[in-house]
């Protein structure tokens, strides 16, 4: 039924329900700093379903086995309609709110405010202001169709461009300080007004952007066959790109500001747990949903032996067991005792895989957190109140609580356990990881001892998430059960996912993406957590071995794809079709 | 652990026997040693609490109270493990959204019982407005049930497990936030009708219980009766039932094996629907994470009952809902805990953990034999 719609129709319902969903879940009408202009970041996301409707439609396909491509009026029709179906279901939705009145929608949507009518309507009422939304998503449609109909050369700096245009748009406040430090005036670039890009500014912005991608694509394959012309070159090449990584890791945090610097360190400490993670769920192939547990015991652990008090309801009250060992004299403690958790945790589950550890395990996380947090360990851990005056880690002078300095802590773990990760890949142990996710009873029978090696995994993956709770500790300076969540075992599952399992830059671009990211942009700290459950479900779907795929993985997840593609052959070849067009929902949300 | 010696030994039946000898013991005795641990303790915590000083000790009518409550808890359980064990048994899948489910179905007929509550109709119709806002929640529950599976699991059938696992956290947190943005973060009272209130009570085979207990109950087991003779009478369930033995032989058969996966969506998700009334009913209130814990908890109720069997998870819940509310008073009281309910979780959990670990076929399920 639904693959008779031709598939132009289809992308725009796709297109016109998400953006009914954004309407209604808040990401349009909340979202009000401005980007460009006037133009709110509402009223961008709003317009990026039609956008990127269009551009799929018309971008090349294959149809029966030979490429095609439309022409930029074909694409510029068929996104219009595309945008034309869009805006109908838009209208529709605009219709039913003014058919039952605003109040009555928002007891149940809260979204649904007049503000973000009038945003969708453009403050005109009735008829006036649903064919205004038509027609002005016809024209996105048609913007899309015709970038997606440009050749490759045109479209993708075009691409950038823009994402870079409206990237820019939400930076001034780390921008602005950065250039006034340069003393370079930046009026021209920034509305003093609404803080956004002036129009000026985002013109120029764009056709820089444009230009220097334009240009770099034209020319990148010279550039890069020029470096990589003998081993030499080509080493002092990578001596120099290492140099220059370093000098810009130190440099970073005085660059930027202290602001961004906590959100450096922040991601730190998820690169950390990323890494632990990685060990468990990428190397060994054993999905852990409890790894808070580990976060929880290293912080706890730190604040307990470095001497934080617990917080009680007449003030401060230092737990049942304490000691005032500084940071750096705690810390081999805090990774013992999360090795052993480590072996707790794994002892009992030996037998279990796949799915059933995962949930025995996130069962783990759960009694973890509720135990520190119960009123039976309150002596202890303070309960639901938590701890706090947790000290700082002092080397001399240094204290390392002023945010620029903790980002140097958080650096140097991060580098230690970057340095055992990447020893560990390819090591005796390693290998015994990898044979043990390939095949658990084959790697038994050619010798690998599983019990082992599964004992040594939670071991070594808590070890190495406890330096993130302790670095957490003292980062923040104050413990309660809000931040042992569950939501943070699937935060860093989602970095170790998103980067690509078992891939160590991996999880470093994990853990940029969706800590420093939201971070940085934090106008959408709000709906963080909508953005983790689309990307998981995306990156699942669409790109499974991640971002970056670590080799051998993402040839076992290939073998398995040559393995379903000829069953799915077999089965039948319309699925495919009613499946293409599914996907931008989750991309797009 | 000594397996390495095995590395330069030759294949054989006598080395696999040997390696097994190797290999047990230290598996068979983190089990051994656990298994005291937990008896004595259970024990241990039982006879402490029954032999308090009658001053501090729960009194029987309280003990009473508990268990009836019990039984309701476990009533709902019952319902959204049925969602677990239905797309377990036909896809070998952990529907982690499935919590999500119950509680957009929650959510959906709140909306409706509070606008039957303010025009008075609640309490002067109550059997209508009720079966209204069932209904709502069914189909609002179902609808989002089928939703999940055609845009999150169906591209994935094929897939690795852990994928759709995955995939399913994804499902579980989007929809958790979706609610959040949609309806705001706040617990909203959920209105209960007169009828039903908290201090109402009948008195059914000389067991006086809150009333809303005994519609719970016997919405419940009315649903129990209505699947199994679903999925073993019609011709839909048999379908069902044949896709759980052997997908690819039942499409073979002639069964369209994705529309008979979309009804088994469907039916959990109908199922969570009634759970999601019974539970605002019960507990008086709604938010966008009621799902979370109801949903794990309905996940240990299916695996302790045998995951993939019906009656499995009707006893499953149960049997968790006893455990919850008889548990935490009866083994923690006596060692001096206090506030024990707190540490409820904590049974859960160890309860799937310990599933798992000794039986991990549940209670009715004998390994991978039954299904569905």
């Amino acid at each position: 039924m639904i693959r008779r719609i031709p598939r132009v129709v289809r992308a725009g319902l796709v297109a016109g329900i998400v953006s009914v969903y954004l309407c209604l879940v808040g990401v349009v009408g909340s979202l009000v700093t401005d980007v460009v202009g006037r133009i709110t970041v509402g009223r961008v996301v709003l317009s990026i379903p039609a956008i990127l409707a269009g551009l799929v439609v018309a971008r090349p396909r294959v149809v029966s086995g030979e490429l095609r491509r439309s022409s930029v009026w074909a694409g510029v029709s068929s996104g219009a309609i595309v945008g034309l179906t869009t805006g109908a279901l838009l209208a529709v939705f605009i219709g039913v709110v003014n058919l039952l009145g605003i109040e009555t929608i928002r007891n149940v949507f809260i979204a649904v405010k007049p503000d973000l009518m009038s945003l969708l309507t453009f403050g005109h009422a009735g008829v006036v202001g649903s064919v205004l939304r038509i027609v002005a998503e016809v024209a996105l449609g048609a913007v899309g169709g015709a970038i997606g109909a440009t050749p490759d050369r045109i479209r993708v700096p075009t691409v950038i461009a823009a994402t870079v245009v409206i990237s820019l748009g939400l930076l001034r406040r780390i921008v602005h300080p950065a250039l006034a430090q340069l003393g370079l005036r930046d009026d021209w670039l920034f509305s003093v007004v609404t803080l956004g890009l002036t129009w000026f500014g985002a013109v120029a912005v764009f056709v820089v952007a444009f230009v220097t991608t334009f240009a770099w694509r034209a020319n990148s394959a010279a550039i890069v066959a020029r470096t990589h012309r003998t081993p030499a070159t080509e080493r002092g090449v990578r001596l120099i790109v290492l140099a220059a990584i370093g000098g810009g890791l130190i440099a970073l945090p005085f660059l930027v500001g202290s602001i961004f610097s906590q959100i450096l360190g922040t991601v730190g400490i998820y690169v950390l747990l990323g890494l632990g993670l990685n060990i468990v769920v990428g190397y060994a192939g054993l999905l852990d949903l409890g790894y808070v547990a580990f976060f929880a015991v290293g912080a706890y652990t730190t604040a307990v032996l470095t001497g934080g008090s617990r917080v009680t309801t007449t003030g401060y009250a230092p737990p049942s067991f304490s000691l005032h060992l500084s940071f750096f004299v705690a810390i081999p403690i805090v990774v013992v005792v999360a090795a052993l958790v480590g072996l707790l945790i794994g002892a009992p589950v030996l037998r279990l895989r796949g799915d059933y550890l995962a949930i025995v395990t996130l069962g783990f996380g759960e009694i973890a957190r509720v135990l520190f947090s119960s009123d039976w360990l309150k002596g202890a851990f303070g309960g639901t109140q938590g701890m706090t005056a947790i000290p700082a880690a002092p080397i001399g002078n240094l204290n390392f609580r002023d945010t620029q300095h903790f980002y140097f802590l958080v650096l140097a773990f991060c580098l230690i356990a970057l340095y055992i990760s990447w020893r560990l890949a390819d090591s005796r142990v390693g290998r015994a990881w990898n044979a043990m996710r390939e095949d658990e009873q084959v790697a038994e029978a050619v010798g690998v001892s599983t019990v082992r090696y599964k004992l040594l995994a939670f071991a070594m993956g808590g070890a190495i998430g406890s330096l993130g709770g302790a670095l957490f500790a003292v980062q923040v300076g104050a413990l309660n059960n809000a931040s042992f969540m569950l939501l943070v075992s699937i935060t860093a599952l989602a970095v170790v996912i998103l980067g690509g399992m078992g891939s160590i830059p991996g999880v470093i671009v994990g853990a940029l993406v969706l800590i420093g990211i939201p971070g940085v942009f934090s106008e959408f700290e709000q709906y963080r957590l909508l953005l983790y459950g689309a990307v998981l479900m995306a990156i699942m779907i669409l790109r499974p071995q991640g971002l970056i795929p670590n080799i051998r993985r993402s040839q076992e997840l290939e073998e398995e794809d040559v393995a379903q593609d000829k069953w799915a052959e077999a089965v039948t070849s319309d699925e495919h079709a009613a499946s293409a067009a599914s996907p931008l929902g989750e991309g797009a949300g | 652990m000594a397996e390495g010696t095995d590395l330069q030994a030759p294949p054989g039946p006598a080395t696999a026997r040997l390696g097994r000898l190797q290999r047990l013991p230290l598996r068979r005795l983190i089990q051994i040693v656990l298994a005291i641990l937990i008896i004595g303790f259970v024990v241990l915590g039982t006879y402490k609490t029954l032999t308090l000083p009658p001053d501090e000790r729960y009194d029987p009518s309280t003990w009473k109270a508990f268990v009836i409550s019990g039984v309701a808890q476990g009533g709902i359980y019952a319902l959204i493990a049925l969602g677990y064990t239905l797309v377990y048994g036909v896809l070998r899948m952990i529907n982690f959204a499935h919590g999500e489910v119950f509680m957009m179905g929650c959510f959906a007929s709140f909306f409706f019982a509070d606008a039957y509550a303010n025009s008075g109709l609640l309490n002067r119709h109550p059997f209508y407005a009720l079966a209204i806002i069932f209904a709502i929640a069914m189909l609002t529950s179902c609808l989002i049930a089928m939703l999940l599976e055609r845009v999150a699991y169906r591209p994935l059938r094929n897939s690795p497990r852990l994928v759709p696992l995955i995939t399913a956290i994804g499902a579980s947190l989007f929809l958790q936030n979706t609610a959040f943005g949609f309806f705001g973060p706040q617990t909203q009272a959920y209105p209960v009708p007169d009828v039903l209130g908290g201090d109402r009570t009948w008195t059914i085979l000389g067991i006086t219980m809150q009333r809303i207990q005994v519609v719970v109950i016997v919405t419940a087991i009315l649903a129990v009766i209505g699947l199994t003779l679903f999925i073993s009478r019609t011709r839909t369930g048999r379908s069902i039932r044949a896709v759980a033995e052997d997908r690819e032989i039942a499409s073979l058969m002639g069964i369209d094996v994705d529309r008979t996966i979309m009804i088994t969506f469907a039916l959990g998700g109908l199922l969570a629907g009634i759970a999601g009334v019974q539970f605002g009913l019960t507990f008086g209130q709604v938010s966008p994470y009621i799902g979370f814990t109801p949903g794990i908890a309905a996940f240990t109720a299916s695996v302790l009952g045998g995951i993939g069997s019906i009656g499995g998870a009707a006893l499953g819940g149960l049997l968790l809902g006893l455990l919850q509310a008889v548990g935490p008073p009866l083994l923690f009281t006596g060692f001096n805990i206090p506030a024990p309910f707190q540490l409820q979780d904590v049974i859960t959990f160890s309860v799937l953990v310990l599933v798992l670990i000794f039986r991990p076929g549940g209670i009715l399920g004998s390994g991978e034999a039954e299904k569905v």
